[in-house]
C-alpha cells in the first residue's frame, strides 16, 4: 500500500493591501511498513504555481470589490492551468483590515464556492497568525532548533504574532500595526489617507495640529510608527500596556514565556531583511519606514533574528499548504456523508456518575447555521473493548437527541474504527462519521473532505484556534 | 581407644561443630533478613517504571528537550552512567525486561482460557515448549486425535475461521484477545459475515492455519498469534490472514497486520481494522500480495 496520493491545494490570501494565490501539491503516503496498520501522512509539499501579487480591489473604503476579486482568481487559475474542479482542498483567508470591511464575509464565501469544491473560507486574526507562522517557516524552525520562536508577520493593516514552541503553536496576538495604515503621495510626499487606527495614534500625539507642513508629516509619521512598534515590543516583552496601546491591540493570547528567536514575515519583512532602501515612498505607503522602526526596536536588539523561508508569501503559502491535516487510517465513515463543513467541536461534560455527556454542550449549537457538529471524545483511561462499549452505549442514547446528520465523533485516541463499528451496531439507521488522529481544542471548527482514494483516511482542516489564557 | 571409638568421637565432634555453626548462621541470617524484608516493602518494582518518563540524568541542562527525546522513542536512551558502566537500575531493568520476554516465550496460556471464550482447544504435535522451539515443522501439524476434535467441534465451510494461538508469546494472547476478539466478531457480524467456531491452538505456528483450512475449508482463515517478544514489549500480537487456506499455500498469499499491543495498534481498534480488512479479502477473493 505504498502508493502515493496527491492533493491539489489552493491558498488565497485577501489582505489589507495585496491579494495572492498559490497552488501547491501535497503528497500523501502511508508511512507505516506494509505489515502494520496504515498511517497516512503528508510527506511532501511543493509549490506548483505562485501567482502575482495583486492589489486587493476595493469599491470604496468600506467594501471589497467582489467581482474584481473573482476576476483575479479566475485569471490566476487560467495562468496556472487549473480548473476549479481540479482543486481538492485549500483555504481562502481574509486578513488584516480587509476582514473588517462590511461585505467581507459575503465576498469570501462566494469566492470559496467558486474556487473549488472543498476550499474553505476562513478569517480571524488568531488563525491568520498561525497560518503566517507556518508559511514563513517559523514553525519548522522552532521544531528544528527545539526552541520557542516568535513569528511576526507585518502586513498592510495588522501585525500578527504567533509563538511556536518546538513545532507547536502556543499563542497568538494581533496588533493593528501595518505598512498601509498611512498612504502617501509619492510625488508630493503628502499624506493621502490615514486609516482609523493610525488616526487614533496620530490624535494621541498631535491632538491639536491638523495643519502640518510636508516636512513635519514625515516626522509625525515616524513618531506614530515608533509608538506602534513600541506597542508590539510591550506585547512581546510582556510589559504593561500604555493607554495608546489599547487602541491597537486587537487580540493578545501570548503566554508569558521566554522566546529564543524571532522570524519576520509579511510584506514589510522584506525591508527588514534587505535594509538600505532610499526611496521611502516606493509603495505609496509607510511599509519601508515601518520596517526601519522595527529594526531600531528592542525586538531587533534583544532577540536572535532568524530568516524564514518566505516573507510576503507566508500567509498565502500557509493557507495553501499548511492547513490540511490527515485523520487516522482506522476510522468509520458511512457512505455519502462527506464532505462536511464548519462543524463546531463540542466537548462533553462529566456527569455525577463519572460518565460523559454531550447533551448540554450541544445545546449551544442548535442554531440552524450549523449543519451538524463534531462530538469530541477526550482521552479515555484505557482503550479496552468494554470501556469503548460503555462509551458507545452512552453515545447511542445521546446521539438521537442531538440535532444534525451525519453524527460526527472525533476521538482523541486511536479508537475511531472500533467505536464507529460499535455505534453502527447500536444505531444501524443513523449515518456516522467517526474519526481520530485529529487534535482538537475547545472552540475549534473543522471541515472534513472526502476520503482519500485507496485509503480510509480523510483530509481535515481545523480552524479558529483558541488558546487557553 | 579402638579405631571405631576414635572415629565415633571425631564424628560426634564434627556434628556438634556443625550444629553450632548452623545455629550461628541461622541467627545471623535472621539478623540480616529482618531488616531486608522491611526494605523490600519499600523497593518499587523496576519493571513498573515507565522508562520513557524516567529521567536518570541528574540536573539536565535542557530538561524539556531531554523529556521530548525520551518520549520520542521506546529505546533506552539518556540512561546516565556510573563511570564507564550503566547505573545498577538500568542494568537490572534491562535484565528484568529480558526475563519478561523469556517468561512470555516459555510460559503457557492458562488451561481454562480457551473455554472462557468458547474456543475449541487443540494442541499441535509439539508436546513441550522445548520441542515447539526446536521443531517449527511440528508446530504446523495436528495428530489424528486433535483432527477429530476439530471435526467434531467446528462446522465446515464458514466464511471466516478465527484461530488463536500462543506462538512465541503466551502473554500476547492473554493481553490482547479479551479486547481484540469481541471487536473483531462485532465488526465481521456487522458486515454480515458468518463465523465458524473459534479455535485455540497450543504450541502453534502460523501455518497451522493451512492444516485447519484443509480440514474445515473456510473462505478465509485468520490466525491471531503471539509475536516473538522483544525488550520493548512482550505482549505484541500479529494477525495473519489467508484466502482459501490449504496445505501448500505459499507465504506470499498471507496478509499480515503486526504490532498489535498497547504501545502499537491497540487491540480493540486492531480488531475493528481486521474486520474490514477480512471483508476486503472476502470481496476481492484474494489475500497477501494478490490483494495489493
Amino acid at each position: 500500500m505504498a502508493k502515493e496520493m496527491t492533493l491539489v491545494s489552493v491558498g488565497i490570501d485577501v489582505g489589507t493591501t495585496t491579494t495572492q494565490l498559490v497552488i501547491s501539491k501535497l503528497t500523501l503516503v502511508n508511512v507505516m511498513p506494509g505489515s502494520q496498520v496504515p498511517k497516512v501522512e503528508i510527506s511532501h509539499k511543493s509549490i506548483t504555481y505562485m501567482g502575482d501579487v495583486h492589489f486587493t480591489p476595493f469599491e470604496d473604503r468600506q467594501h471589497v470589490d467582489g467581482l474584481a476579486l473573482r476576476d483575479i482568481v479566475a485569471k490566476e487559475y487560467e495562468k496556472a492551468g487549473v480548473k476549479p474542479e481540479q482543486i481538492d482542498t485549500g483555504a481562502i483567508i481574509i486578513t488584516g483590515e480587509t476582514a473588517k470591511k462590511e461585505n467581507a464575509s459575503e465576498i469570501i464565501h462566494s469566492l470559496a464556492d467558486y474556487a473549488g469544491d472543498f476550499v474553505v473560507a476562513t478569517a480571524g486574526p488568531d488563525l491568520e497568525s498561525v497560518i503566517a507562522g507556518k508559511g514563513s517557516g517559523a514553525e519548522a524552525l522552532s521544531k528544528r532548533l527545539h526552541a520557542c520562536i516568535a513569528n511576526i508577520d507585518i502586513g498592510g493593516g495588522t501585525t500578527n504574532i504567533a509563538y511556536f514552541d518546538r513545532g507547536k503553536c502556543i499563542g497568538t496576538a494581533c496588533i493593528n500595526v501595518g505598512g498601509r495604515l498611512f498612504e502617501v503621495d509619492p510625488m508630493t510626499h503628502r499624506l493621502t489617507y490615514i486609516s482609523s487606527p493610525a488616526q487614533k495614534v496620530m490624535d494621541h500625539y498631535y491632538a491639536n495640529s491638523y495643519q502640518a507642513q510636508s516636512g513635519d508629516e514625515l516626522s509625525m509619521i515616524q513618531t506614530c510608527l515608533r509608538s506602534m512598534v513600541e506597542c508590539v515590543e510591550r506585547v512581546i516583552l510582556h510589559e504593561p500596556l500604555l493607554d495608546q496601546d489599547r487602541l491597537l491591540v486587537m487580540t493578545n493570547l501570548l503566554p508569558d514565556v521566554k522566546i529564543d528567536g524571532v522570524v519576520f514575515s509579511g510584506g514589510v519583512a522584506k525591508y527588514i531583511y534587505l535594509p538600505g532602501i532610499k526611496e521611502w515612498w516606493i509603495h505609496e505607503d509607510v511599509g519601508p519606514l515601518l520596517a526601519k522602526a522595527f529594526m531600531e526596536s528592542r525586538i531587533h536588539s534583544s532577540f536572535a533574528i532568524h530568516e524564514g523561508s518566505e516573507t510576503i508569501h507566508a500567509t498565502v503559502l500557509g493557507a495553501g499548504a499548511h492547513t490540511v491535516n490527515v485523520s487516522g487510517s482506522t476510522i468509520t465513515v458511512s457512505k455519502h456523508t462527506l464532505p462536511l463543513r464548519n462543524l463546531p467541536a463540542v466537548y462533553p461534560e462529566s456527569t455525577a456518575r463519572g460518565m460523559l455527556s454531550w447533551l448540554k454542550s450541544a445545546e449551544n449549537y442548535t442554531d440552524s447555521l450549523y449543519h451538524t457538529m463534531a462530538l469530541i471524545v477526550p482521552r479515555l483511561p484505557n482503550t479496552d473493548f468494554l470501556t469503548i462499549l460503555s462509551l458507545a452505549e452512552t453515545l447511542s442514547r445521546e446521539l438521537p437527541l442531538i440535532m444534525g446528520e451525519p453524527k460526527v465523533i472525533v476521538a482523541q485516541q486511536d479508537i475511531a474504527k472500533v467505536l464507529g463499528q460499535t455505534l453502527q451496531r447500536l444505531l444501524p439507521l443513523i449515518p456516522i462519521v467517526c474519526l481520530d488522529g485529529i487534535e482538537l481544542a475547545f472552540g475549534d471548527f473543522l471541515d472534513i473532505a472526502k476520503p482519500l482514494p485507496d485509503q480510509d483516511a480523510v483530509p481535515v482542516i481545523v480552524k479558529t484556534l483558541v488558546f487557553a489564557r | 581407644m579402638s579405631l571405631e571409638d576414635s572415629v565415633r568421637l571425631i564424628v560426634e565432634e564434627l556434628l556438634k561443630g556443625m550444629e553450632k555453626e548452623k545455629n550461628q548462621s541461622s541467627s545471623g541470617a535472621s539478623l540480616l533478613t529482618v531488616p531486608s524484608t522491611m526494605d523490600e516493602c519499600e523497593i518499587t518494582d523496576l519493571a513498573e517504571i515507565d522508562l520513557q518518563r524516567y529521567l536518570q540524568v541528574p540536573n539536565p541542562v535542557n530538561k524539556s528537550l531531554y523529556e521530548e527525546m525520551k518520549l520520542s522513542t521506546p529505546a533506552r536512551i539518556g540512561v546516565w552512567r556510573s563511570g564507564p558502566r550503566p547505573l545498577t537500575d538500568t542494568l537490572l531493568r534491562f535484565r528484568a525486561d529480558h526475563a519478561v520476554a523469556q517468561d512470555s516465550v516459555l510460559g503457557e496460556v492458562p488451561e481454562d482460557f480457551p473455554a472462557k471464550y468458547n474456543m475449541v482447544s487443540l494442541q499441535t504435535l509439539c508436546q513441550s515448549k522445548d520441542e515447539y522451539l526446536t521443531r517449527p515443522d511440528l508446530g504446523r501439524k495436528l495428530n489424528d486425535e486433535n483432527l477429530e476434535i476439530l471435526k467434531r467441534g467446528c462446522p465446515k465451510g464458514a466464511m471466516v475461521q478465527i484461530i488463536v494461538s500462543d506462538g512465541l508469546s503466551s502473554k500476547a494472547v492473554e493481553a490482547n484477545i479479551p479486547n481484540l476478539l469481541p471487536a473483531l466478531t462485532q465488526g465481521l457480524e456487522g458486515m454480515g459475515v458468518k463465523l465458524g467456531t473459534t479455535i485455540f491452538v497450543r504450541h502453534g505456528r502460523v501455518a497451522v492455519m493451512d492444516t485447519i483450512g484443509e480440514e474445515l475449508k473456510p473462505e478465509v482463515a485468520v490466525i491471531l498469534i503471539g509475536e516473538r517478544p522483544g525488550l520493548g514489549t512482550a505482549e505484541s500480537m500479529s494477525a495473519y490472514m489467508g484466502y482459501n487456506p490449504r496445505l501448500g499455500m505459499v507465504e506470499s498469499e498471507r496478509t499480515v497486520i503486526s504490532n498489535i499491543h498497547k504501545g502499537g495498534t491497540p487491540a480493540a481498534e486492531a480488531g475493528a481494522h481486521l474486520a474490514s480488512l477480512i471483508k476486503k479479502i472476502l470481496d476481492v477473493k484474494a489475500s497477501g500480495v494478490k490483494l495489493e
